[in-house]
C-alpha cells in the first residue's frame, strides 16, 4: 500500500511514468520477501510447543504414564504426517507451522519419556538428541523466524553441553578448577567459531540460504559480544599471579581461526573489509590478553578506548562492505559506550568535566565522520543482508 | 518443493528418537534388576524444571572396600536384596569389579536425583519426604544400566507409593 502511495504521488509529480510505475510494481511484488506472516506463524506455533511442554511439565496424575505415552506417539504421528503432507504440497507457511509444533512437541515428548520413566539423563543428552533429530524437519521450513527457531534449538543444547564439559572435566578427569576454568575459557571464546563455519557450509548455502545466514551471523554476533567482553578484563586489578593463565594463549589460538580463515569464508569480501575485521577480533584479544600479562591496578578508562575501538573496527568493516544498518548500529554503539564513560567518570569536578569534555569532542568527531562516511544515499545493503 | 524421502526423513526422525527412548526405559524397566536404596532429602523442588523431588541414594555399609568414593576408578557393586530388603553394595575398582547386579562408578551414585511428581502433589510430597527420610522411611527402587544411567522405578514414602513406573516393584 505503502509503495502504490508513492508510485502514485512521483506520477503526479511527473517523476516517473505510468508504465515505469507499473513496472516498479511488478518488480516489487515479485522480489517481495514476507516477514510478518512466517513471523507470526512461528510466534504462534512456538506458542503452542512451550504449551505443550508446559503441560507435560504439570504431569497430571489422573492419566497413567503409558496412556500419556500412547497419546503423545499417536498425537506425534499425527502432526508428522501433516508436516508430510503440508511440505509435499508445497504449502510454504503451512510446512512452517507444523513443523515449529512438532520441534516443541518433540521436545516435550522427550521430557514426557523421562518424566513418565523417570531417567535421569543428564539434560544436555536430550537437548543434543532434539537439535540433531528435528534439524531435517527445520530444513523443511524456510522462513527466517523458523530458521531462528532452529538455531535457538541448538544454542540451548550447545549451553547445556559447556555446562557438562565443564562439570565432566572438574569431576572425571580432576583437572584443577583453574585448568577447568581455562578450558572453559577456550570453549566460550571457540564458540561462534562452528556457527560461521556452518553458515559457510556450500551445501547449507544453496539449499537452505535462510539456515546458512542464520547460523553465520549468530556466529558473528556472538564474536562481536566475546570482543567487547574481553575488553572488560580491565575493570579489575590483576595481582603479582596470572588469574587466567594458558587460556589466554589458547584463545589466541582462537582468534586466529576467523582471521586465517576468512579468506576462504568470504573471497568476496574487500581487503579492507577483512582487515577491520581481523583489526577488532586483534583489539579485543590483545586488550583482554595485556589485561593477564602483568600486575596492574584497575583501569577502567582501557576497557572503555579499547572497546570504543573495538565497535569503530567493525563499524569499518561494516562500511567497507556496505552493510549501511550494521554501520549505523555500531556507531551507536560507540555512542552509547561514551554515554557510559560519561556516568563512570562522575566523581570529583575535576574528572567529571575532563570526561565531559573529552566524550563530548569523541562524540562530535563521530558525527562528523559519520557525516562524511562514503555511504552512499540508499546504497547499502540494508538489513540481514550478511554481516560484517 | 522437497523430496519424498527427503521430507519423510525430516518427519520421522523426531518419532524415531521418541520411540527409541520408550523403548529403552521400557526395556530397562522390565529386565535391570530391581535395587532398592534407602534415600535421603536433597534441594526442594525447581519450579523452572518443573516439578520433582530431589534426593540422593544412601549407600549403604559397604561389604567391602576397596577404594574411595571420591576416585574417578571406584565403583560400587550393588546386588539386589531379598524381597523388602535394601541393596547391599561393595567399593571395587570399576576396572576390576566381580560380577554384580549394576556397576555404578561411586560418585555418581552421589549425583542427587529428580523424581517427577504431579504439580498438585508435589508440596504434599516434598514435606513426606522431608519427614520420613531422616529415620530410614524413604526408598527409591533404581534400574541401572550398563552406561551408568540410573533409572527410578518407584519411590516410598513410609510404605506408601508415591507414583512408580511398576507399582508392584518390591522394596516397601
Amino acid at each position: 500500500m505503502r509503495l502504490a502511495r508513492q508510485l502514485a504521488r512521483w506520477q503526479a509529480e511527473g517523476l516517473i511514468d505510468a508504465a515505469t510505475a507499473e513496472r516498479i510494481a511488478k518488480h516489487e511484488a515479485a522480489h517481495r520477501n514476507p516477514f510478518v506472516m512466517p513471523a507470526l506463524v512461528a510466534i504462534g506455533a512456538g506458542a503452542i510447543a512451550l504449551g505443550l511442554v508446559s503441560i507435560v511439565a504439570a504431569n497430571w496424575a489422573a492419566i497413567p504414564g503409558r496412556v500419556k505415552i500412547a497419546v503423545d506417539l499417536a498425537a506425534s504421528m499425527a502432526l508428522a504426517a501433516a508436516t508430510a503432507r503440508a511440505a509435499l504440497r508445497g504449502s510454504r507457511l503451512a510446512t512452517d507451522a507444523l513443523a515449529t509444533v512438532l520441534w516443541g512437541f518433540t521436545l516435550a515428548s522427550l521430557a514426557l519419556v523421562g518424566q513418565v520413566y523417570q531417567v535421569q539423563s543428564p539434560a544436555w543428552r536430550s537437548l543434543l538428541l532434539w537439535a540433531a533429530a528435528t534439524t531435517p524437519l527445520l530444513l523443511l521450513a524456510g522462513s527466517r523466524p523458523v530458521a531462528v527457531l532452529w538455531a535457538g534449538g541448538w544454542l540451548l543444547a550447545q549451553a547445556a553441553g559447556w555446562a557438562a564439559i565443564f562439570e565432566w572435566l572438574e569431576r572425571d578427569v580432576g583437572i584443577t578448577p583453574h585448568d577447568a576454568s581455562n578450558a572453559m575459557l577456550v570453549l566460550v571464546a571457540a564458540a561462534p567459531l562452528p556457527w560461521i563455519a556452518i553458515g559457510r557450509l556450500r551445501r547449507l548455502l544453496r539449499d537452505h540460504p535462510v539456515h546458512a545466514r542464520v547460523a553465520e551471523e549468530i556466529g558473528w554476533l556472538g564474536v562481536a559480544v566475546l570482543g567487547a567482553l574481553g575488553c572488560l578484563a580491565w575493570y579489575s586489578a590483576r595481582g603479582p599471579e596470572p588469574e587466567i593463565g594458558w587460556g589466554v594463549l589458547a584463545t589466541g589460538l582462537v582468534a586466529a581461526v576467523p582471521v586465517l580463515a576468512l579468506p576462504r569464508w568470504h573471497p568476496e569480501w574487500s581487503a579492507s573489509q577483512r582487515a577491520a575485521v581481523s583489526l577488532a577480533i586483534g583489539i579485543a584479544w590483545a586488550t583482554f590478553a595485556l589485561g593477564d600479562a602483568f600486575p596492574r591496578p584497575a583501569a577502567g578508562w582501557v576497557a572503555a578506548i579499547t572497546q570504543i575501538l573495538f565497535f569503530a573496527a567493525l563499524a569499518w568493516a561494516s562500511a567497507a562492505g556496505g552493510h549501511e544498518r550494521l554501520f549505523r548500529s555500531f556507531t551507536g554503539l560507540i555512542g552509547l559506550r561514551i554515554l557510559v564513560v560519561y556516568l563512570e567518570v562522575f566523581g570529583s569536578l575535576l574528572t567529571t568535566g575532563l570526561g565531559l569534555v573529552a566524550g563530548g569532542l569523541l562524540t562530535l568527531a563521530l558525527v562528523w565522520a559519520w557525516r562524511r562516511s562514503s555511504m552512499p544515499e540508499g546504497g547499502g545493503k540494508g538489513e540481514g543482508d550478511g554481516v560484517a | 518443493m522437497a523430496s519424498r524421502s527427503r521430507v519423510a526423513l525430516a518427519v520421522l526422525l523426531p518419532l524415531a528418537v521418541i520411540v527409541a527412548g520408550v523403548v529403552s526405559a521400557e526395556r530397562r524397566s522390565a529386565l535391570a534388576p530391581h535395587l532398592v536404596f534407602e534415600i535421603e532429602g536433597y534441594d526442594p523442588r525447581d519450579l523452572l524444571r518443573g516439578h520433582y523431588l530431589q534426593f540422593r541414594l544412601r549407600v549403604p555399609e559397604p561389604a567391602t572396600d576397596e577404594c574411595q568414593g571420591t576416585d574417578p576408578d571406584c565403583c560400587l557393586c550393588a546386588m539386589a536384596g531379598e524381597l523388602g530388603e535394601t541393596v547391599r553394595v561393595a567399593r571395587v575398582s570399576c576396572a576390576d569389579a566381580p560380577p554384580c547386579d549394576a556397576l555404578l562408578p561411586a560418585e555418581r551414585a552421589a549425583i542427587p536425583l529428580r523424581f517427577y511428581v504431579p504439580e498438585d502433589r508435589a508440596p504434599e510430597l516434598e514435606r513426606q519426604l522431608a519427614a520420613v527420610a531422616g529415620h530410614g522411611g524413604a526408598r527409591a527402587d533404581v534400574a541401572i544400566a550398563g552406561d551408568g544411567t540410573i533409572q527410578v522405578r518407584g519411590l516410598w514414602l513410609d510404605g506408601l507409593d508415591a507414583g512408580s513406573v511398576a507399582p508392584s516393584a518390591p522394596g516397601r
